[in-house]
């Protein structure tokens, strides 16, 4: 069925700019039969048509919702910036020498092609190192991050093109202000004794590269394998002083603390959560500051606080925002509870799910149990802190108890619009 | 709102301006033009508006430019 709205290319299932596909696709025609129609229509109209394509293929959008090529050669349009300027003074000092010439001011016409050329490269010099130092002025001016990321694949692809786009010019430039020099001494019979030495010196320089290049070669894959063997080198001792700084620390406090066995096992979670941070510390989740990553800090408080094991599953992840924050309000009450009445029965879970609508959490821990309505009405921790803060933010909490079989606080909550 | 003016539009429009005024001039036999001159004049007004274009600062990306990346 044919697709409505504007007309657009399709850049995937196009051969050359996608127009025809396009048009195929909008229309609902077969592309092949509408190519063969473009190509009579391009003998018939000797070319014209070539021409409408090219209009087309300028002017319509790309199916992926991409602007349209004139819009995009347009808003990139800074980097042939240099060119502009270069050939722009070079014109300006054509002018220059048109007009002394035309005044009668004149030494050579030997003058004229060195002079321009030499203006227009010294102009792309100069609007080459000026857009490098204002780059670096922008970077500067940049705030720093506050920890060190790795450098996203586009961005570095970015950088590099600016430098061989910087590259590409300087040498240009430089290509062009001694081709003018060249010309200048050339047409002043100046080479004539130059032109053997320097083809002597090209011959040798050729020669030379060909004897040391295996060498060259050699050098650069030695250095490369010296550089990657300090990486790792580096990397094993950041490893051993990790471990000597965490681990063998820890060990040695647990050996001091043996007789308590919460201790003990207080001290064997911290540092299992810190080697677990620790080595998740490349990856970008890790170092997260959402509803995952506050009830996963709530949890290691009351750990800390209460010395007790608690076990957290958090399915999905959001914002820490109002709503979210209340949940991680209450089952952290919810945890402290479970710490203080019921650690005995074993270990306290955590499961929290973040759904497109909703946030579930479930508290459960295997203790006595208790009746929420034997709670004294002067305790807030269950009615305030838990069942109250839900119910504030538009949610619910449940508590279901069995004596003998622990308690679960189950905590839902709608998710803010976003 | 202020309204920002296009230096490289300003530069290219007084080049044309002037270029004309040398043709009218040149048309109606008050001055004579010969080719050198011509030619100066039109090399002069081309690099006057490439070098504006050159000098133009870059424009920060707006907001819709940002969203493409």
């Amino acid at each position: 069925m044919a697709e409505r709205g504007p007309w657009r290319r399709d850049t995937a299932s196009g051969i050359a700019g996608g127009v025809i596909a396009g048009i195929a696709r909008r229309a609902d025609l077969d592309p092949t039969l509408l190519r063969v129609v473009f190509v009579v229509v391009v003998v018939v109209t000797g070319g014209l048509a070539l021409a409408a394509y090219a209009l087309a293929w300028l002017l319509m959008p790309a199916l992926d919702g991409s602007r349209t090529v004139l819009a995009t050669r347009i808003a990139t349009r800074h980097p042939r910036r240099g060119w502009r300027l270069g050939a722009g003074v070079g014109l300006l000092t054509l002018s220059a020498l048109l007009v002394f010439r035309e005044l009668g001011i004149w030494w050579s016409d030997a003058l004229v092609w060195p002079l321009v050329l030499a203006a227009a490269g010294a102009a792309l010099l100069w609007s080459q190192s000026r857009a490098r130092s204002q780059r670096e002025a922008a970077a500067r001016a940049e705030p720093a991050p506050l920890q060190p990321a790795p450098p996203e694949p586009q961005v570095a692809g970015e950088d590099r093109g600016a430098r061989f786009i910087d590259l590409y010019r300087g040498g240009f430039g430089i290509a062009l202000v001694i081709g003018a020099a060249l010309l200048f001494l050339s047409q002043n019979d100046a080479l004539g004794g130059a032109r053997d030495a320097a083809f002597t010196a090209i011959v040798a320089i050729f020669a030379l590269a060909l004897i040391l290049a295996p060498f060259i070669w050699q050098l650069g894959r030695n250095l490369a394998g010296e550089r990657a063997e300090r990486i790792r080198s580096q990397e094993r001792a950041d490893l051993a002083a990790h471990l000597h700084d965490s681990v063998l620390q820890t060990l040695t406090l647990m050996q001091k603390r043996a007789d308590d066995p919460r201790e003990v096992a207080a001290l064997a979670r911290r540092q299992e959560r810190e080697l677990r941070s620790w080595l998740a510390a490349g990856s970008r989740d890790a170092s997260g500051d959402g509803f995952a990553a506050a009830l996963r800090s709530a949890a290691e408080e009351v750990e800390d606080a209460h010395r007790v094991k608690i076990e957290v599953v958090a399915v999905g992840d959001c914002e820490l925002e109002e709503r979210a924050a209340a949940v991680v309000g209450a089952a952290r009450e919810a945890l402290t509870n479970a710490a203080k009445f019921a650690s005995e029965g074993g270990p306290i879970s955590v499961y929290a799910e973040v759904g497109s609508e909703r946030i579930e959490a479930f508290v459960r821990d295997r203790g006595d149990g208790f009746d929420p309505d034997d709670v004294p009405s002067d305790r807030r921790g269950v009615s305030e802190s838990i069942v109250g803060r839900m119910r504030r933010h538009g949610g619910a909490a449940t508590i279901s108890s069995v004596t003998g079989s622990g308690t679960e606080v189950a905590l839902t909550i709608e998710r803010e619009a976003p | 709102m202020k309204r920002r003016v296009n230096r490289v539009s300003l530069v290219a429009g007084i080049a044309l301006v002037l270029l004309g005024s040398l043709l009218c001039l040149d048309q109606l036999d008050l001055i004579s033009l010969g080719m050198g001159v011509t030619a100066a004049a039109l090399c002069a007004a081309a690099g006057a508006i490439l070098v504006a274009s050159g000098l133009e600062p870059v424009a920060p990306p707006s907001a819709e430019e940002r969203d493409d990346g």
